[in-house]
């Protein structure tokens, strides 16, 4: 503890300004349509793109793995490809976000965080009313769990600013409204 | 790089080859030019998100002991093993400590792309204790194997063309030589892939805490951070004290400043906000997260009048706009904080003695601050380490300025110099081979103004 | 940290803050009477450029002002306060804040430069000390006097030519935009060009470029190939540093340029 009680006795002392507010927008008034759509162009411009249960079906031709909860939704079983072997990863999302084209993935019972990340193509299927206007909204609604957001498909610009997809993560992001 | 030995920024420069500087210069201005329409689109007013965040940082570091009380203390309740660390010595003990708790010498380590532990020089250290220390994120592999150092805070080989990345992937026996991006990162992904399978220890910097929560926040382009904090067993962060934020109610507006200053994107890839270890339900993730909180220097720089640099979210917009750092390129500062920001931070932590050149590799021509998404006043602090560099002595001024001044304190002084100015050619004068190495002498044009204002009247 | 000193305090005309530089010129003018305003010549004109302070003076004048010079002004003290020598930087300053500020008209400089050093500089080097009320040109013409187009009054235009405009980084200092640009578009002989890396610094920076000329020199080669590149037979700029340090290069290498500050554009339209 040596360490800690040398950093705060050098730290300046506590100031009593209080915090200064955070301007919120006003929240617009969008149906879940509407705001579908545009999470659509918004991920469609990260390379992204929205897909139909079909889309969901083919793709599923691929060696996969399920989710508990994207499995409990298609009424299939979960499991699949062990998971740094599959092609594709299918999970289900809490939240999504028009305005950015985000995904929020919150940690939770029988969840499996590498689902959503070591697979080339990560399926995800959201219930259609799982969508947020803005992400100052959907900040308001997370969990305490570990929770990632994900935008757009992976990817680096390292090599001469030249961007490529996929180099860890998904390079493919397909999101199926239900 | 050997602190003390350092070659001036200038001396460095002359070394830098044309092939760099296009590299450099090239990188640097698309993201400059992505920068404001990302932001226009992202704020309705981008001049008032800016003014937030750095009132907000500023909230933070008037309050940075309460905030950092309350940060461990949130940080334990969700599990998190905080540690603090009082400089990079203690630092890089301390981490050896719990990887040794942790995994056996010889164990893989795998590091996703961190400031704060370059800052300590941490691989070094642990690599000499025997682990396998891999760096993860594309271009800090790069850098890793070519035994050199990052460039820039958030595109580590600005530096570097493709063909240079090609020569040392084929080298290390990658796959076969190409020069094309795509399959460059390809052959890194399946090479670093077994990295994670069989890494025991993950080790990573953060953007964000945030203190209300406790919670860690990573953000991140390309799924190595994550994987590294999330394969592997035991996960070690570590922080400059610097980094909180309030609450989860300011990560909208920084991580979107973050994100449209940084690449120009609207927002990072993956932003993970880590909440503790697993917990018994969940299926992967760390069992133990460890959360390293720095100082080196900074309770200093807090006291000092270099403050208001520990706003700094390490963006790297104003390295990006930077002339100098186009034209050098981040090496040519001599630390891993290079450009504008380092130019400041690196002699704040450090002391204007360590570095007191990097300062005056600066036109001042104020882009930094004007692109700085928390509003940092760099140039008026690069004045002030100018100053204090000058007052210490221990920067050696070429140009006797009292003889200048001797000048320009009398008009009767100054216009007879103004006459003998005409002279001047064939005198010495401590700036003259500065400036004509490159240039001409000027000349003077036209009329004089003093003769024409006394013609009229 | 110095305070101003003492034999200079009270008779100076300083403003608060930036922000209200405008409002207080008013009631420091009477409505009706010429506008008087005090020259801050900068010693590169003094020394090197004395067509760009006669043309500041008719420019002036054009615009409905009574010019005053102080002969006794030298230099503003930014070299030392930049090189880090704030001793000697105060002993210029002192000088030049009783040689030009201790008078009630605003001052007004043919640089941003300049300017900047007075108005945010000297309150760096005296603690507590208000902004002066020093003016750059461009924006004393179209904030104070509120004039956004050059009153062109003679009878053959100049010949057409086309030109690149050189933002002087310094002007970013006082919150300078695009009032150069605004004045000198005006000009119907001027045809402005677009040049890449517009917005980029030219390298000058002080002594910056005799102390890092490779940089410096490295910086503005590469200005000076873009301006090429547009087109632009000339460059403008609001600050002689700027272009002394271009010329200086545009003269090493041959390359086909002018340099001209942009008073002396407006001057050309002054009958
Ligand atoms: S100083 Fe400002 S612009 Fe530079 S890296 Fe830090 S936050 Fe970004």
């Amino acid at each position: 503890m040596e360490d800690r009680e040398l950093i705060l006795s050098l730290l300046p002392k506590a100031g009593r300004k209080s915090r200064p507010p955070l301007a919120q927008p006003p929240l617009p008034r969008h149906s879940a349509d509407e705001l579908w759509a545009e999470f659509g162009i918004r991920l469609a411009e990260l390379g992204g793109r929205i897909g139909t249960r079909e889309d969901a079906e083919v793709i599923l031709a691929r060696p996969h793995i399920l989710d508990h909860e994207s499995a409990e939704i298609l009424g299939l079983h979960s499991g699949g490809e062990p998971i740094w072997d599959a092609e594709v990863g299918v999970t289900t999302a809490d939240l999504a976000i028009a305005e950015t084209g985000s995904l929020i993935l919150a940690t939770g019972p029988h969840r499996t965080r590498l689902v959503s990340l070591c697979p080339v193509l990560h399926l995800v299927l959201v219930p259609k009313d799982r969508i947020v206007a803005t992400m100052a909204e959907a900040f308001t609604r997370l969990s305490d769990r570990t929770t990632v957001m994900i935008t757009g498909p992976s990817r680096t610009a390292d090599i001469e600013g030249i961007l490529v997809r996929g180099v860890h993560g998904p390079g493919d992001i397909v999101v199926v409204p239900l | 790089m050997p602190k003390g030995k350092k070659p001036s920024v200038e001396a460095f420069a002359r070394g830098v080859t044309a092939e760099t500087t296009k590299s450099v210069r090239a990188a640097s201005k698309s993201k400059t030019e992505s920068r404001i329409p990302t932001l226009e689109i992202a704020f309705h007013d981008v001049e008032g998100a800016r003014t937030q965040a750095a009132q907000i940082k500023e909230f933070v570091l008037d309050n940075i002991s309460s905030l950092l009380v309350q940060l461990e203390a949130k940080c334990k309740m969700n599990g998190i093993q905080v540690h603090w660390a009082k400089d990079a010595e203690s630092a890089r003990n301390l981490i050896a400590r719990l990887c040794e708790e942790a995994a056996p010498v010889g164990s893989t380590i795998v590091k996703a792309k961190s400031m704060a532990t370059e800052e300590i020089h941490l691989n070094e250290h642990l690599i000499e204790k025997g682990y396998e220390v891999v760096e993860t994120d594309l271009g800090e592999y790069v850098i890793q194997i070519d035994h050199d150092t990052p460039s820039h805070l958030v595109t580590p080989i600005i530096h570097k063309n493709k063909r240079q990345v090609a020569e040392s992937f084929s080298r290390e026996g990658l796959g076969p030589y190409t020069e094309s991006p795509e399959e460059l990162a390809a052959q890194a992904r399946r090479h670093l892939r077994d990295r994670f399978k069989e890494a025991k220890i993950g080790i990573s910097g953060i953007n964000f805490a945030i203190a209300q929560s406790g919670r860690l926040v990573l953000v991140e382009n390309e799924g190595n951070n994550r994987l590294s904090t999330t394969a592997p067993d035991t996960h070690i962060a570590v922080m400059g004290l610097e980094k909180i934020l309030p609450s989860e109610g300011d990560l909208p507006l920084f991580l979107r400043l973050l994100a449209g200053s940084a690449t120009g994107q609207r927002m990072t890839v993956y932003v993970h906000m880590i909440s503790g270890p697993r917990r018994k339900d969940e299926n992967d993730g760390p069992s133990n997260v460890h959360l390293v909180i720095l100082d080196n220097g900074r309770t200093k720089v807090l006291n000092g009048p270099y403050r208001e640099i520990l706003r700094c979210i390490r963006c790297g917009a104003c390295l990006n706009v930077c002339p100098v750092y186009r034209q050098v390129s981040g090496h040519a500062y001599g630390h891993v904080y290079s450009g504008p920001l380092g130019a400041v931070l690196a002699p704040a932590l450090e002391g204007v003695e360590q570095l007191p050149d990097v300062a005056k590799a600066s036109t001042l021509c104020g882009s930094c601050e004007e692109v700085c998404p928390v509003k940092i006043p760099i140039p008026r602090m690069l004045l002030q380490l100018r100053e204090e560099a000058v007052r210490k002595g221990v920067l050696k001024e070429p140009i006797p300025w009292s003889m200048f001044v001797f000048g320009a304190t009398s008009g009767l002084r100054w216009r007879t110099g103004l006459k003998l100015l005409p002279m001047s050619k064939m005198a010495q004068h401590p700036m003259k081979n500065g400036w004509t190495e490159f240039r001409d002498l000027p000349e003077k044009q036209g009329r004089d103004f003093r003769k024409w204002w006394n013609g009229r009247s | 940290m110095n305070h101003v000193p003492s034999n200079s305090r009270g008779t100076l005309t300083f403003v608060s803050s930036k922000a209200e530089i405008g409002e207080d010129l008013r009631s420091l003018n009477p409505i009706g009477g010429k506008q008087r305003v005090r020259l801050m010549l900068t010693c590169l004109v003094d020394s090197f450029f004395g067509e760009v302070g006669i043309a500041s003076v008719r420019v002036l004048e054009h615009a409905g002002c009574e010019v005053l010079f102080d002969k006794d002004q030298t230099c503003c003290g930014q070299p030392p306060f930049n090189s880090g020598d704030w001793t000697a930087a105060r002993q210029a300053a002192g000088f030049t804040m009783r040689a030009l500020l201790e008078h009630p008209e605003p001052v007004v400089a043919p640089s941003g430069s300049c300017s900047a050093m007075v108005r945010e500089g000297y309150p760096m080097l005296y603690e507590g000390m208000h902004h002066p009320l020093v003016f750059e040109l461009s924006e004393f013409l179209v904030h104070q006097l509120k004039i956004s187009e050059w009153k062109v009054t003679v009878k053959t235009l100049p010949a057409r030519r086309k030109i690149a405009l050189h933002r002087a980084c310094h002007g970013r200092a006082i919150g300078l935009k695009d009032e150069q640009a605004m004045l000198v578009s005006s000009l119907p002989w001027i045809e402005m060009m677009e040049f890449g890396q517009q917005e980029q610094c030219c390298g000058f920076g002080g002594a910056f470029c005799a102390t890092h000329n490779s940089i410096s020199a490295g910086i503005g080669m590469e200005k000076l190939h873009n301006i090429v590149d547009s087109g632009a037979e000339e460059i403008v700029s609001g600050d002689m540093g700027c272009l002394l340090h271009l010329n200086g290069l545009i003269k090493r290498h041959k390359i086909p340029l002018r340099t001209r500050h942009f008073a002396e554009l407006l001057a050309e339209g002054i009958a």
